[in-house]
């Protein structure tokens, strides 16, 4: 079997290929690998030279994937650098392609976990990582709750900001690489008071049971938006579920589809969306928007047929929910 | 033997299994037979993609094989002028699948680093065209290539016979039928990941199952596309499946290489030691956590370079390079 079909090799210079990059780098930062895979991934992606230079290591790698001694300069190429010091470029002659930037973007973040995790001073993992990993072993996550001072009676929740904040952790904190891009989780007390301009809320629960509350809150914080920055997976029941479905394993006729299609035409559909499924009526709606009854009732019309059902009946309103937050959870990325 | 008397297969190669997510986005691990058809229609890169950028000539003959008109497509450096490595290249596609240009990136490369001319052959692929037509066709491409050596460009003592996957499969009966048959004499066989054993019931060819590339259900639908009623039976050739041969002495040099997480690692690896058993010469390389045709399909990862050269290095130490 040496199709050629399925052939991985630099991507399309004129379309985004956004998901792709973050899948890549995200399996290489899952698997551990080191900072040449790394680099050699933003090469192959880019289809052209790359390279890193840091207090640690530097290396550069040709755009046949191989360790090359010839030493870049920095200075002259797109670049992006590393929270620990260093910087990661990429030596693209002519022209950025589309996909530069989220290629540096990713090599970058990834480059600097990895750098964070095998420097001197963090030695060991991060304990608050093994804690919320589901994968890990019972007991290397009591041992983690350990050394974190944890009391095994006592009721925690994970709050979830987007890695990018500049608050404060008042707890032990971990920047953990997720689906939905790099998220800092931090530890505090069920009892504890929340101060953040955008989280998700785990529900409270002890030491051995916080990998759930792990999950909760980045399900919560995946949901957040500009009109509700601060959600509650207390206050979510059994829309955390949805996190658990997979957007490609869902039926091609789902209201995902054709949600996705109108969002596209017009992206700033989205607050009257957003209202339309959380207004009781019509009338309601036109309210909250500042628009005239008459206007609301049209483009409500205009938009059941382009999705496919009726957002004025109840059936309506929760089918247009759902695929809202199934496209938020889809679409939600952090840097 | 079923799967759960095993272990799961050792673990992909980090890089490669990054690799691997987005591979299989296009190459499913399972092909079944409804597959065979649609798959055939899919593009795949043209010969102006495959040439660019390589100082490399091609041209194409055909000549009278045994079910008809055998095209060829020979490929050699603009600057080729001294006779001397021939390859003749029996390509990949577990016998129903490819054309005479799957997997020849290898094959250009040797082109380029050797100035070998490669003789890349157009066989007739299963089910239409069952065995022996492929292997057949491959031996027919490798006696014409012999006997038209000199105008060819090839030094005939320099004769390697090399393919990946199916084509490993025909590479090792092709030479196994010149053994036999007294044809022309080969220098070498380079057998990459070869598809060898119809049987399918080797310990990793249950380890890997509904992942990767090429798994077990896959080598069922290729072999029964070669082999029909006849697959697992005594009425199978060791020219279809060279491992059934018992004695494999008096072979030319061989190369093996095979990665850790296949189908073909277990029935690859046994080959090599019947050809030691036999008294024979042959270099085994198996590699940690590749999947099946991971270098042709990641070819920038470490250990798609890595395999690679150590190809290269037993070409040149082989044939005196």
């Amino acid at each position: 079997m040496q199709e050629l079909a399925g052939r991985l090799k630099a991507l399309d210079p004129e379309a985004s290929e956004t998901l792709r990059v973050i899948s890549y780098f995200d399996a290489l930062s899952a698997g551990h690998a080191n900072a040449e895979v790394l680099v050699r991934g933003a090469s192959m992606l880019a289809g052209c030279s790359a390279g890193v230079a840091s207090p640690s290591l530097s290396l550069r790698v040709d755009e046949r994937g191989r360790r090359s001694a010839d030493p870049g300069s920095p200075a002259s190429w797109p670049a992006r650098s590393l929270t620990g010091g260093g910087t990661v470029w990429l030596e693209r002659d002519g022209g950025a392609h589309a996909n530069d930037d989220m290629i540096l973007e990713r090599v970058a973040l990834a480059l600097s976990i990895l750098f964070e995790r095998t420097g001197p001073a963090e030695a060991l993992r991060n304990p608050v990582e093994t804690l919320l990993d589901p994968t890990e072993t019972v007991e290397h996550r009591q041992a983690a709750a350990h050394s974190l001072h944890l009391v095994s009676t006592t009721r925690y929740r994970v709050i979830t900001q987007p890695a990018s904040t500049t608050t404060a952790a008042a707890g032990p904190a971990a920047v953990m690489t997720t689906v939905a891009g790099a998220v800092r989780a931090e530890i505090v007390l069920s009892t504890d008071a929340v101060a953040a301009e955008r989280a998700g809320i785990g529900i409270a629960a002890s030491p051995a049971d916080l990998v759930r509350s792990w999950l909760s809150a980045l399900t919560a914080l995946r949901l957040t938006s500009d009109h509700e920055p601060v959600l509650y997976g207390d206050d979510l029941g059994s829309l955390l579920l949805l996190a658990e479905i997979s957007p490609a394993g869902a039926p091609e006729n789902c209201d995902l589809q054709s949600l996705g299609v109108v969002i596209r035409e017009t992206p700033r559909i989205l607050p009257m969306l957003d209202t339309l499924a959380a207004s009781e009526s019509l009338r309601a709606a036109a309210a909250t928007l500042g628009f005239h009854h008459s206007t609301v009732q049209s483009r409500a019309e205009e938009l059941s047929a382009k999705l496919g059902f009726d957002v004025r009946t109840s059936r309506g309103r929760t089918r247009l929910s759902v695929a809202l937050a199934l496209h938020q959870l889809e679409t939600t990325h952090f840097d | 033997m079923s799967a759960s008397e095993f272990h799961p297969a050792p673990p992909f190669d980090v890089e490669l299994a990054a690799a691997l997510a987005i591979i299989n986005e296009q190459e499913p691990s399972t092909i079944t037979p409804d597959m065979i058809q649609p798959r055939r229609a899919a593009p795949t890169l043209s010969l102006e993609e495959i040439l660019a950028g390589r100082k490399i000539t091609h041209r194409e003959e055909t000549f009278a094989g045994p079910g008809g008109n055998l095209l060829v497509s020979l490929f050699q450096r603009n600057d080729h002028s001294v006779a001397g490595v021939g390859v003749v290249h029996t390509h990949g596609g577990g016998m129903i699948f490819g054309d005479r240009f799957s997997g020849i990136e290898t094959m250009l490369d040797w082109v380029e680093e050797l100035d070998a001319v490669v003789v890349s052959v157009e066989y007739r692929l299963a089910p239409e065209h069952p065995d022996p037509a492929p292997v057949d066709d491959c031996y027919a491409a490798l006696v014409w290539t012999a006997e038209n050596a000199a105008r060819l460009g090839i030094d005939a003592k320099k004769l390697v016979i090399a393919g990946g996957s199916a084509g490993g499969g025909l590479a090792a009966g092709t030479a196994l039928l010149a053994r036999d048959r007294q044809g022309p004499p080969l220098a070498a066989q380079m057998l990459i990941y070869p598809m060898l054993d119809d049987r399918n019931d080797t310990v990793s060819s249950y380890q890997i199952d509904g992942k990767g590339i090429w798994d077990r259900g896959s080598n069922d639908t290729g072999w029964d596309a070669l082999l029909g009623d006849r697959r697992k039976t005594d009425d199978v050739s060791i020219y279809a499946a060279p491992s059934r041969a018992t004695d494999l002495s008096n072979l030319p040099p061989a190369f093996i290489d095979v990665g850790t997480a296949e189908v073909f690692r277990d029935e690859d690896v046994a080959y090599a030691s019947t050809i030691w058993a036999s008294g024979g010469d042959c270099e085994l390389h198996v590699w940690p956590g590749g999947f099946h045709a991971y270098d042709v399909l990641a070819p920038f990862a470490a250990l798609s370079v890595a395999t690679q050269d150590a190809r290269l290095s037993w070409l040149r130490r082989t044939l005196g390079l």
